[in-house]
């Protein structure tokens, strides 16, 4: 009898840690096993984009600006998370996609958590728009940032589909309802609406980089600048465009600086990339992503 | 002997229980108790991956947790079958005694304790004392190793010197192997000077 009751027990006590871990597995937040103050760290690795659909391995194709909302979100939830470093490897993105990340920056700064980003290979277009809604921008002082500008590429194949004997026939409800088509030359009138529409984005990136470098730049120097070109992190260190030069060691130290934090606080990856994630950046080529997007801001 | 008598004796009572399970060969049971424990050692061991604080956490996809538990259990009781088949038969060749089934129903029961393991190590990481689940771990695998070699000297009646023979031959084996392999690559670098 004795023998049957210790085996159930330990039986039933296998089953009660299966079932905690299978919880732990299937809960989407991670695990806070202390108390005490911790430093998160959103990963921004690769094109942005709207764009959140499963791949065959789980994976998002992009990084998607959905997910980097919900961990932003999840860093402003969490009581233990006193400071946030938003680390960058990214050539830029759609403008929407950046600029959605860049308002919920702006309501994470609002409840007093500093933001710190830290730029690795690459902060450009709209990597760069999204470091504008942090507090603090570290570079290292070869890292390819700024790029601030808009570009949109249209392709016309008339030519080649009428050598293939391809014709394309469209049937619209207005004039413009096939502007970019592929089938045909821009008109006059489109090109002008085209011209209205990259105009209009790049007044949204030039008043966020403005807002978001205030009193570091001033409109005139940075008109100068926001011509697409790409910068040296120690070009933009002088010109106004990041804070600091630093790894992101040394971003950490400021955020700790700055969040009134003692050296050494725990650091969390939030929403880190699980294995086949990191599998699956092997397979996405920028070109593919590329294709997907319309507008992008470069 | 019911499956609770053997459980118990597979933890307290080693010897004379597998003595006992590689003649009865409760090849079922056996096959079940092996995929539920080792089911429920995966689960807990990727929700100990799930509560470390760390920077990086390299957890699975939670999609692919069946199915990689599945694969986990269809290979490992393949590479379990494969072991039990490829003992007897070198016992055989060595020792003329052979009992593949009896062996595999053995090294079924024998991760029974492989279970507390990771059990413990949950315990041990939730109170924030993570080298001592390592430690807990290695005793669990050492017990199982050694529940193995009970196994492999019970199934197939051998001296205990015999069963320790027959169970590393394999290791054995490889070893002579990379050694005769390794000296014929030397050998065949021509000489400088």
């Amino acid at each position: 009898m004795g023998k049957k009751i210790i085996v159930f027990s330990i039986a039933a006590l296998l089953l009660l840690v299966a079932g905690m871990s299978l919880g732990k597995i299937l809960s989407p937040e991670p695990a806070v096993l202390s108390g005490g103050s911790a430093i998160g760290v959103i990963e921004v690795n690769g094109i942005i984009s709207g764009d959140a659909s499963d791949s065959l391995l789980g994976g998002t194709t992009g990084i998607s600006s959905r997910k980097v909302m919900e961990n932003i979100r999840l860093a402003a939830e969490r009581d233990d998370i006193k400071a946030v470093i938003l680390r960058i490897n990214s050539p830029g993105g759609t403008t929407a996609a950046s600029q959605e990340i860049g308002i919920e920056l702006d309501r994470l700064r609002e409840t007093g958590k500093p933001i710190i980003t830290s730029m690795s290979d690459t902060c450009a277009s709209g990597g760069y728009w999204i470091a504008c809604s942090t507090d603090h921008l570290v570079a290292n002082a070869g890292t390819l940032t700024g790029s601030i500008g808009v570009i949109m590429e249209i392709t016309n194949l008339q030519g080649l589909y009428e050598k293939l004997g391809i014709d394309s026939i469209t049937f619209k409800s207005g004039k413009f309802k096939d502007m970019g088509s592929a089938t045909r030359p821009v008109t006059e009138e489109e090109r002008q609406l085209f011209e209205d529409i990259i105009e209009d984005s790049y007044d949204q990136f030039f008043t966020q980089v403005l807002n978001g470098r205030q009193g570091k730049i001033s409109a005139d120097k940075l008109r100068e600048i926001a011509d697409g070109r790409v910068l040296t992190g120690q070009q933009a260190l002088e010109l106004g465009l990041v804070d600091s030069l630093g790894n992101y060691y040394d971003a950490i130290k400021v955020a700790e600086k700055m969040a009134d934090l003692p050296e050494g606080t725990r650091v969390e990856i939030i929403g880190s990339q699980n294995f086949f994630d990191r599998l699956m950046l092997q397979v996405k080529t920028p070109e593919l992503l590329k294709s997907l997007d319309l507008i992008q801001i470069k | 002997m019911s499956l609770t008598d053997r459980l118990w004796g597979v933890i307290f009572n080693p010897v004379a229980t597998m003595r006992q399970l590689t003649v009865q060969k409760p090849l079922g049971e056996g096959i079940f108790l092996y995929a539920a424990v080792l089911s429920i050692v995966m689960v807990i061991n990727q929700g100990i991956d799930m509560l470390r604080p760390i920077e990086e956490v390299l957890s699975v996809p939670t999609n692919f947790i069946w199915l990689l538990l599945a694969m986990g259990i269809i290979f490992s009781l393949f590479l379990l079958l494969i072991s039990a088949g490829f003992l007897s038969l070198i016992s055989e060749i060595i020792y003329k005694r052979g009992n593949s089934l009896g062996l595999l129903v053995g090294f079924c029961f024998s991760i029974l304790p492989g279970a507390f393991g990771p059990l413990l190590q949950y315990g041990s990481v939730l109170m924030g004392l993570s080298w001592l689940g390592v430690f807990f771990s290695i005793i669990s695998m050492t017990w199982v190793v050694v529940l193995q070699i009970i196994a492999v000297k019970t199934a197939l009646s051998l001296s205990t010197r015999q069963a320790l023979f027959l169970y590393f031959s394999p290791l054995l084996l490889l070893a002579v192997i990379a050694i005769t392999f390794t000296l014929l690559m030397v050998s065949s670098i021509p000489q400088l000077g």
